[in-house]
This record gives structure tokens, sequence and C-alpha cells, in this order.
């Protein structure tokens, strides 16, 4: 066992290291991750903590310009909050609600896929309607009503608080049939081969061989739309605050800060837009790009030419 | 050679409905098994033979259980098997087994050759120990010769001859009485057919066990088997011990396949030539299903489909197996 996983973490290893492109968007995601779970110990300030803002200190711009101050890298948003520590911050939120609204995601839409492939019939005939169903309303429409109506409903104060819970929620929920189809598909291939038919043969019952037998063997495309969906729950979380849906600017995701400074972008004071933008677009594509070279790597059938 | 029958298919029909728009009228259907009828006996390597499309491997799938007929019964040891809850059929589980045709599909890739191995038992025998188990596996690695450091490895490390071995020692791990051998060679190299053959012979006369052994190679046929059966578009043609079938072939369906093996010391193909190709399964031909390609054929065969009738120990589903024969 532990040759072969040595034998494949190392064909593994080898494809990432002769790939340019995956190692820097590895390393580009790994900085932005470290830099977010350590946000509390190597950001300059809190921003949550308004005992460490002053007001005075607002609209600083970044140190490069000609009136930045050093203690403010990216200068200070309209509060007075230094932007480094809220870019840090925003997106530990933003990495937050992307992995569990996906994880989410994959939770309902694998269960749902592999139930659908492997029953097939009527069952899959329900989920699958089902899923064509929530694919026509879009993702943004959906989140949409659903956090209005909770905003309007329960008032703005407990959303705030509950901000988190209801972007994964949403987000999680919006984005099932994704999963769904993909699992269905490769369920639907693999059943047919004897494999399944041999664990039939041993009297296994159908959830032991859906998710000790098939769902193995469909891993590596779950992997593969697992990365672009998570950069997908990003975009989403940001367009909704972007739209005043999402985190509450007390609190804020990458999308939040890029909508408290466009009410600024104007006036002058562009470093409140634009510096958390820069980071969402190169947070996103190091997850894309990532997501494309693993692709690659899982799916023989694209070996490059290297 | 044989006690009594293990295994007794009575008049199995298999239909499969053809994917169709769901607004088509028609609901048109494969007809897979047409009443095939036979008895397997315990100790017995009884094979099936018959080109592709015959319905042989359906056959094998529904004594398995994999598939359920649409009419007519399968009884092992006297009980009836088709249509049994899963939770009554594991018993029978245990005693019957499959080895499957293509030996590159029929490992869990993902699975190391221990664990697909050690499932069944952890399965059935939920009793034994982790070392009871190991044991076991590991007698059974021995016994169909396999190396003990196959088992941390994984299917795709291995070539087609021995995974058959692992499907093999996977069909075996729970002591089964009969297997059912779906083409097992068919998909290996000529040079690895002997070795997998061999193998299921010894283990047969080591265990005991009672195989059905499908294939559409005669020469197979002749070097494995006890019992012959015939099909043909559904139907069994003709069932027979194997030297009587090989020396004297009663069916005409029967005479084309064996003129069909090719002979080193036959000049030239002095063969019974049948024209024609295999209808089609989703409208087999009314009456005896081989008249339309019958070089034999009367009105009585393209009206009246022959049943399976006794004839000079053998069985014979045709109308003028009399004249054939002596002929």
């Amino acid at each position: 066992m532990s040759a072969v996983r040595a034998a494949l973490q190392s064909n593994f290893v080898y494809r990432f290291l002769g790939d340019p492109v995956a190692m820097v968007s590895a390393g580009v995601l790994l900085l932005f991750v470290l830099g977010a779970a350590l946000a509390p110990w190597i950001a300059p300030q809190n921003p949550y903590d308004p005992l460490q803002i002053d007001i005075m200190d607002s609209e600083i711009p970044p140190v490069w310009q000609a009136e930045g101050e050093a203690r403010f890298v990216f200068g200070t948003d309209a509060q007075g909050r230094d932007m480094l520590s809220t870019i840090l911050y925003g997106t530990g939120i933003s990495l937050t609600i992307g992995v569990f609204a996906v994880l989410l995601q994959g939770l309902i839409g694998v269960t749902i896929g592999l139930i659908s492939g492997y029953y097939g019939g009527r069952v899959d005939g329900f989920f699958m309607r089902l899923a064509d169903i929530q694919l026509s309303f879009s993702t943004l429409m959906v989140a949409i009503i659903v956090l209005a109506v909770f905003q309007a409903a329960f008032g703005v104060g407990l959303y705030e608080e509950l901000a988190i819970i209801m972007l994964i929620l949403v987000i999680g929920i919006a984005e099932w049939p994704q999963y769904a189809r993909t699992v269905r598909a490769n369920v639907l291939a693999e059943k047919e081969k004897e494999y399944v038919d041999a664990a039939r043969v041993i009297g296994l019952s159908r959830l032991r061989i859906m998710f000790r037998h098939i769902l193995p063997n469909t891993l590596s495309p779950i992997l593969v739309i697992s990365t672009v969906q998570v950069a997908n729950a990003i975009v989403a979380e940001a367009a909704l605050s972007f739209l005043g849906l999402g985190m509450p600017v007390t609190k804020p995701s990458l999308g939040s800060l890029i909508r408290a400074g466009f009410e600024f972008i104007f006036s002058g004071t562009w470093w409140i837009t634009i510096i958390p933008s820069i980071v969402l677009i190169v947070l996103i594509l190091a997850i894309n790009l990532l997501g494309d070279w693993l692709r690659d790597v899982l799916n023989p059938r694209l070996y490059k030419e290297t | 050679m044989t006690g009594e029958a293990l295994v007794r298919v009575d008049g199995v029909h298999k239909h499969f409905p053809v994917p169709v728009s769901f607004l088509s009228r028609e609901k048109p259907v494969v007809h897979a098994l047409n009443g095939v009828s036979l008895e397997i006996a315990r100790g017995e390597a009884f094979c099936v033979v018959g080109e592709s499309g015959c319905g042989k491997t359906t056959l094998g799938r529904a004594i398995m259980g994999l598939i359920g007929p649409t009419r007519g019964s399968i009884s092992y040891d006297d009980t009836r098997i088709d249509a049994l809850p899963e939770d009554k059929m594991l018993a029978f589980r245990r005693r019957m087994q499959m080895v499957f045709q293509n030996p590159y599909a029929s490992l869990n890739p993902r699975m190391t050759v221990r664990r697909t191995l050690e499932e069944p038992l952890r399965f059935h025998r939920p009793d034994m120990t982790d070392g009871e188990v190991r044991d076991h596996v590991e007698s059974v690695m021995r016994s169909v010769g396999m190396d003990l450091a196959w088992g941390s490895r994984y299917p795709h490390e291995f070539s087609g001859g021995q995974r058959q071995r692992i499907s093999i020692a996977r069909a075996l791990m729970v002591d089964p009485e009969f297997i059912v051998a779906d083409e097992p060679v068919s998909a290996l190299d000529v040079s690895v057919q002997a070795q997998v053959l061999n193998l299921l012979m010894t283990v047969r006369k080591e265990r005991g066990l009672t195989y059905l052994f499908i294939t559409h190679d005669l020469s197979v046929v002749e070097h494995f088997g006890t019992q012959v059966a015939v099909m043909y578009l559904g139907v069994v043609c003709e069932i027979a011990p194997t030297a009587d079938l090989f020396a004297a072939p009663r069916h005409p369906y029967t005479r084309l396949l064996l003129s069909a093996i090719p002979k080193l010391d036959r000049k030239t193909f002095e063969a019974v030539r049948i024209p024609g190709e295999l209808p089609s399964p989703l409208d087999p031909p009314p009456g005896c299903v081989f008249h339309t390609r019958c070089p034999h054929a009367t009105d009585l065969c393209r009206r009246e489909r022959p049943e399976l009738r006794s004839l000079a120990g053998r069985s014979v589903a045709c109308h003028h197996a009399e004249e054939i024969g002596a002929g």
C-alpha cells in the first residue's frame, strides 16, 4: 500500500513540479490561505475591534502614495480600518464561505447523484427534473430572493449575525445540481462495470455498493469540479455582498469591501475598492488554474506533451 | 458421474425492453431467453455454447440473480431462488459465485487485491477474527497460484491472466459449491487461456465444485466440459454429454457450429454451409427459431416450435433429429 501510494504521490508531485503555472497558483493560494488563517496574529490591526480603529485615520492612501503612512501599507477605508488587516480577515471569510458552501453542495449533490444514477428509473427522473428546475433559476436570483426575504422578516440585526451561515446555506443548496449531474453521469458508466456485479454477487447491500465501490471511482471528477465550485461560490458571495445581501460592513468579506469602497471611487479614494478587487481576482484565478491542472493530471486521456 | 440436480432452470424467459421514446406506442422487447430449461447436476462442468447474442450470458446472470427472469423459475438445491428477497438470498450467495468475462472491469480499481479478497469474507463471516480472515485469504491465494505479495497491490498492476486469477480467488473466498464462469478466458491471450482453464479444472477437482461455464469457444468445451448445452437465439437446441455431442451432433445448428471449428488435418471446408444471418432477437421467427437457416426445415418447423426431447441419451429440440443424426 505504502509503495503504491508513494508511486502515486511521486507522479503527482512530478507533474506538479513540471508545471510552473500550477506551482505559482498553488503558491499564491497557499499565501492567501495562510494569510487568512494567521490573520489574528499577523494582521497589524483587528478590524473587528472598534477600540483599535480611529476615525481620524480614515481614507489614508497606500504607503507608496505621497500622503501614505507606514502604519497602513494598503491605506485605510472610510472608517479608518487598515486595508491590509481587513483584506486578510475578509479573505478568510470569503474562503470559509466558499469551502463550506462547496462541502454542502458536495454532500447534497453527491448523495443525490449516486442514488439517481444507481437506482435509475423514476427516482432518477424525479431528481434530474428537480435539478433542471433548480438550474433554471440562477443561483444569484435564488440567493437574492431568499436573503432579501430573510432580512425583511427577521431584521438586519439578526441577519448580520447569521450572515455567514445563511450565505453558506444559500450558495450550498442552490448549486447542488452541478455535483448531482456529474456524479450521476459517472455512476451510470461505473455501474455497468463487472466489479459492481461482483459486489452484487457477494450480496452486498445497495448502500454499501454505492458508497464503498462506486463512489471511490467517481472521486476524480468530484475533486475537479470542487475547485471550480469553490471559486464560483466565492464569486457568488462577492456578488451578493456587492448587492448588499452578503456580509455586513462590520465583518466584511472581499465582496463587501469592494462594495464599501465603491461609493468613494469617484472621490479619488480608489484603493478601498481596487485592492480587494485585485485580491479577489488573483484568488479566483489561482483556484481555477489549479483546478485546470488537477483535471489534466487526473484525466489520463488529456496527457499533454511535455 | 453425477448426483441430483443442483440447479434447475425451468421454462425461463427474459425480455429486455428496448429504449424508445416514452411517447412511442410500440414497446419492443428483446427476447434474450425464450423458454430455457436445463438441469445442472452436482459435480458437473456444464458448458453453454452459442454465438454472440444467443442469451448465454443472460442465462448465467439470471441464475446468479443479477437479473430476474420475466417468466419461468430457477431453483437451487430444490429452493426457488428467482424473486427471492435479498435477505433470504444471502444464504445462497455464499454457495454460488461468479467469475466474469472482462478481468479489466471485474476488479474494483480503487481497492487493493487483499481488500477485494477480504470483502466477501468479512461480509459473510463476521464471526471470523482478523487473523482467521488473513489466514483464509492467504490459503486461497496460494491455492490459485498467487504470490502473497500481490495482496498489497492494485488491480492495474496486473496482467489479464493474473487478474483472472484474482477474480477466481475472490469467487472461492466464501467456499462456494457452484460457480458461474462467464467466458472467463475469452478476453485473455491464447497462451494464458490454458493456464486459467487448468486452474479452474484443478480447483474443481480439489473442492468438488459444480460449474456453469459459458463460452463461445468449442475447443474450450471439449477440453473442459462434462455436459454441453448449445444455445441459439435464446433457446436451447441440444444438451448432451460432451463426448457424445462432439462425436455425433444431432441438431442442425450443433452440426453447423462443429463444422466451423478449423482443423489442421482438413484441407478444405466441406462445411455444412448454412445461409443467412442470425435473425433479430427483437422479432424471433415463429416455429423453430433455426428454420430460417436450416437446410432440413419443413413446414412443420415453420409452424411448430420443437421442444427439447430425449433421444439416445441426450436432449434435442428438433423435429427431424432422428433422420439428421442417422445421416
